[in-house]
């Protein structure tokens, strides 16, 4: 279990706890949390679950892998080194206190 | 396991597969034979112009799957890939490449086939294919073959309709044509073609998938447990129209879009007589 925070474009604050195994796109679908679409499902094959990691985190996920860089491409105003996609995200301990930021939109 | 490219169609598909596999460190592997469909759109290369880009020629449905335990389509399963070969782009030096999606663990796509259509009217086909989700149904989606900015191939969702809203609940893809005249395709599928069957015209914008005309209910194009989708396109001289069936499969249904009143109009055309509906309304498409 994490404690996850995502925060919308306007600035509203949503702490969640998700479970291990889960993605954070995941997180965020399974509590109605807006801001993020994950049209394909979690396919990483639209790019509309991305999102801005806090700076303070960005050195402590997973790398990203080459499906997920080249998704990235067709994201709404992609941050090279802050974006990243949910869907591709996986939920362990080591995630606990993680905050993520939606963009504007999802293309 | 129906496979409806002809022979020498599936001959050269195999032979493009292995020589994107050869061009290119495929991520992804061929399923066997048995159970994959495949479908081609070749093209003349010669007639490309030099600069075209990635050019997909043909698609692959498999790792077949029974985790939406629909049947629908009789023995046709349900798939959790699709893989989409295309001619590299006009200045790259690989002759042919593939891209491989795979579907998370609660969707598979649910069809006979991917389609290769012209979705955008460029010219250039996208991928038109039923993907199902074990809690809202089928929607009908549309894929783009993509590269990035790495060079790499990749398979991107463009748009999909809101799916149906319930599990075992499908639609038919019918036809792509310029139903309303104004220059671009338009997508037409029939939503639950057993339970009172609706038939809906799309077309893709800058907001997705959007209806160019009111669905009009009763033409349906499927009966459970086919393995196939019956009638179609037809066009002979008055511009396109759908050759489809009632929804109690007793008439032959010449379904086209009222360009003055915007609205779909469904004219009889025939009792659908005989043992095989499907070959009936196969033999109406023909002018």
């Amino acid at each position: 279990m994490a404690r996850i925070t995502y925060i919308e474009h306007n600035g509203t604050r949503h702490e969640v706890e998700v479970a291990n195994g889960l993605t954070v796109m995941e997180g965020a679908r399974d509590n109605g949390i807006p801001g993020i679409e994950a049209d394909c499902g979690g396919a990483c094959a639209c790019s509309t679950c991305h999102v801005y990691v806090a700076p303070d985190w960005v050195d402590r996920l997973p790398r990203k892998e080459a499906m997920e860089e080249d998704m990235l491409d067709f994201a709404w105003k992609p941050d090279p080194a802050r974006s990243r996609l949910t869907c591709q995200l996986k939920v362990t301990p080591a995630l606990d206190g993680l905050v993520v930021q939606m963009p504007e939109k999802q293309i | 396991m129906r496979r409806p490219a002809a022979p020498a169609a599936v001959a050269g598909l195999a032979w493009l597969l292995a020589a994107a596999a050869a061009a290119a460190t495929p991520t992804w592997e061929l399923p066997p034979p048995h159970a994959r469909i495949e479908t081609e759109a070749p093209v003349d290369r010669a007639a490309l112009p030099p600069d075209h880009p990635a050019w997909p020629i043909s698609t692959v449905l498999g790792g077949a799957t029974d985790r939406y335990p629909h049947a629908i389509l009789g023995s046709v399963p349900g798939w959790a890939q699709l893989t989409v070969v295309a001619l590299s782009c006009g200045a790259c030096r690989h002759g042919v490449e593939a891209a491989l999606v795979v579907l998370p663990e609660r969707r598979v796509f649910e069809d006979v086939a991917a389609r290769l259509w012209d979705v955008t009217g460029d010219g250039r086909p996208e991928i038109v294919v039923v993907e199902s989700d074990i809690s809202r149904g089928a929607r009908l989606t549309v894929w783009g073959y993509t590269t990035a900015h790495s060079g790499r191939p990749g398979l991107r969702l463009l748009a999909a309709t809101a799916p149906i809203g319930r599990p075992f609940r499908w639609l038919a893809p019918a036809g792509i044509a310029d139903f309303d005249g104004d220059g671009l395709p338009d997508i037409a599928y029939v939503e639950t073609p057993h339970i009172a069957p609706t038939l809906h015209i799309v077309t893709l914008t800058g907001e997705g998938l959007v209806a160019v005309a009111p669905p009009l209910p009763g033409p349906t194009n499927h009966r459970i447990g086919d393995s196939f989708i019956a009638g179609g396109l037809r066009d002979c001289g008055g511009g396109p129209e759908l050759v489809l069936a009632s929804a109690d499969w007793r008439q032959i249904l010449r379904v086209r879009l009222d360009q003055a009143t915007g609205r779909l109009q469904a004219l009889p055309a025939g009792p659908l007589a005989g043992d095989d509906p499907a070959a009936a309304l196969a033999a109406a498409r023909r002018c």
